[in-house]
């Protein structure tokens, strides 16, 4: 690769630029806060210490990243069929099955989300706005921040388009899912070839309600295999339809808001580190035409503001 | 956009072991200076690609559920966070804004008149080829970036931006060229 860049006389770019060790120790500190603030009581000083130390380990070069390993949940399982009829709160995730399982695809799935790393829907934290589409191989265009009503291409870009789980995951893409088991025991026990945490899996499964275009027999596969989670409650009726928890982690379950009718998850609340990541959906849904699409010719659009 | 949000890939809200922050650690130690090559080479702009270095280890911290277990498969990972940052270096300043507030105001560099000569230097070099690399189709710029900036292989590259190697290489030649093309033409060289 380098050869290439030895033909332009001057060099392309700059010589690899270093972080002034002041600017280092700066991202070190914000890293090390934030890290502070997922870890258990009594922990934080003794890790903190011990990353202190690994500094110099690592300028030995020793670098090992089995993250995973290190934070998965043990225990996670394949669902086993429920033995119990179901509760009041898994009546209602089969419901949006039965929904979902009716509803054709379309070309494009079509996101608008409301995003809040902290806090509920509408509360405290900052929010973001998700508005992208999506096509079966993967293709999606977003709006840019911009130009209002229009949709650029996003080429490529990363694993994280949609959802990905486990290491190096590819994008979930329409076309990756439409072959996927239509029974819930079934598709958990696919999903469960990319994680063995249970909080992952019902990740997993609640993407492919939201985030990722699937075709009706998964997303229907996968109300029932949330519905087959162990204590599922029924929270009553709340703006948007029904209100579902669903012990989901330790910092507490995860919180769905459900229109069975619909099958659209209005709302979705998990438990994070430092309080909860909430997403406020206004549409999930198929569409069959895109806006206006515009050339994406500027690199990014922030510097132009 | 979708690009940044890690709620269905959130690592699960354990107690996190001390090996685990020690191992961020480390590779935040051994990958930090290319990350911040990488969005100073987008940005042009030393303070923002501090806060954008920032954002992106803090982002690959919530992630780190995703890491590839390969340890020649973290640096596509992290740039591809890098990348997904830097499209919207707004949204990712938000995002963080917690955390990057307690970064404060840069301070003064630890060598500042070395380092002053060495970012100016930088930025001349580089003010000089982002006209050329602005006018590049985005697919190709960004291959040009990770392969020829940041020293990426294909392999690597295609597993940043997510798409097949063959991609790459084609893109890199198309882009290479016309980058060429651009930089001889009469006004456009430093």
């Amino acid at each position: 690769m380098m050869d290439d860049n030895d033909v332009f006389p001057p060099p392309l770019f700059p010589p690899p630029q270093r972080l002034d060790p002041v600017q280092q120790e700066r991202i070190r500190s914000a890293l090390r806060a934030e890290m502070s603030t997922v870890r258990a009581p009594g922990r934080s000083r003794r890790t903190r210490r011990r990353w202190q130390i690994g500094l110099t380990a690592a300028a030995a070069g020793a670098v090992a990243v089995a993250v995973t390993l290190a934070v998965t949940v043990p225990g996670g399982s394949p669902a086993r069929p429920a033995a119990a009829p179901p509760s009041a709160g898994s009546r209602i995730l089969l419901a949006a099955a039965a929904t979902v399982a009716s509803q054709a695809p379309g070309r494009y799935w079509h996101l608008y989300i409301h995003e809040a790393s902290a806090g509920i829907p509408g509360g405290a934290g900052a929010v973001d706005v998700i508005d992208q589409w999506t096509a079966s191989g993967g293709t999606f265009w977003t709006s840019p921040p911009c130009r209002e009503g229009t949709v650029v291409m996003r080429d490529g870009g990363s694993q994280y388009e949609t959802f990905g789980l486990g290491s190096g995951s590819a994008n979930w893409t329409y076309d990756l899912v439409r072959h996927w088991p239509a029974s819930a025991a079934g598709l958990r026990a696919r999903i469960a070839t990319y994680s063995h945490s249970k909080s992952d899996q019902l990740s997993a499964l609640t993407a492919l309600e939201l985030l990722v275009p699937a075709p009706p027999a998964v997303r229907a596969a996968a109300y029932r295999a949330i519905a087959a989670f162990p204590g599922v409650q029924d929270r009553g009726t709340v703006q948007g339809g029904q209100a579902l928890f669903i012990p989901a982690r330790d910092g507490g379950p995860l919180r769905l808001v459900i229109d069975p009718a619909t099958g659209l998850i209005h709302s979705e609340i998990w438990p994070e580190a430092s309080g909860q990541m909430s997403w406020d959906v206004d549409v999930a849904q198929w569409a069959n035409q895109l806006p206006k699409v515009v050339p994406d010719n500027k690199y990014y659009c922030g510097q132009h503001h | 956009m979708r690009t940044e949000r890690a709620v269905g890939e959130e690592p699960p809200l354990v107690a996190v072991p001390a090996s685990a922050a020690d191992r961020f650690g480390d590779l935040y130690e051994q990958h930090c200076h290319t990350v911040y090559s990488h969005c100073f080479r987008r940005l042009g702009s030393w303070s923002l690609a501090e806060e954008m270095t920032a954002a992106t280890f803090l982002t690959a911290w919530r992630r780190r559920a995703t890491a590839p277990p390969a340890s020649g498969d973290v640096l596509p990972w992290l740039l591809a966070i890098a990348n997904n940052m830097l499209r919207n270096t707004r949204r990712a300043q938000r995002r963080h804004a917690a955390a990057l507030a307690r970064m404060g105001e840069p301070e003064a560099a630890s060598d500042p008149a070395e380092a002053v000569a060495a970012r100016v230097d930088a930025e001349r070099q580089l003010a000089a080829a982002l006209p050329a690399l602005g006018a590049l189709p985005a697919r190709e710029r960004a291959v040009i970036e990770l392969c020829v900036g940041s020293g990426l292989t294909t392999a690597q590259a295609a597993a940043a931006l997510g798409i097949p190697a063959g991609t790459v290489k084609s893109r890199l030649s198309r882009g290479l060229s016309r980058l060429r093309q651009q930089l001889s033409q009469p006004g456009t060289k430093e």
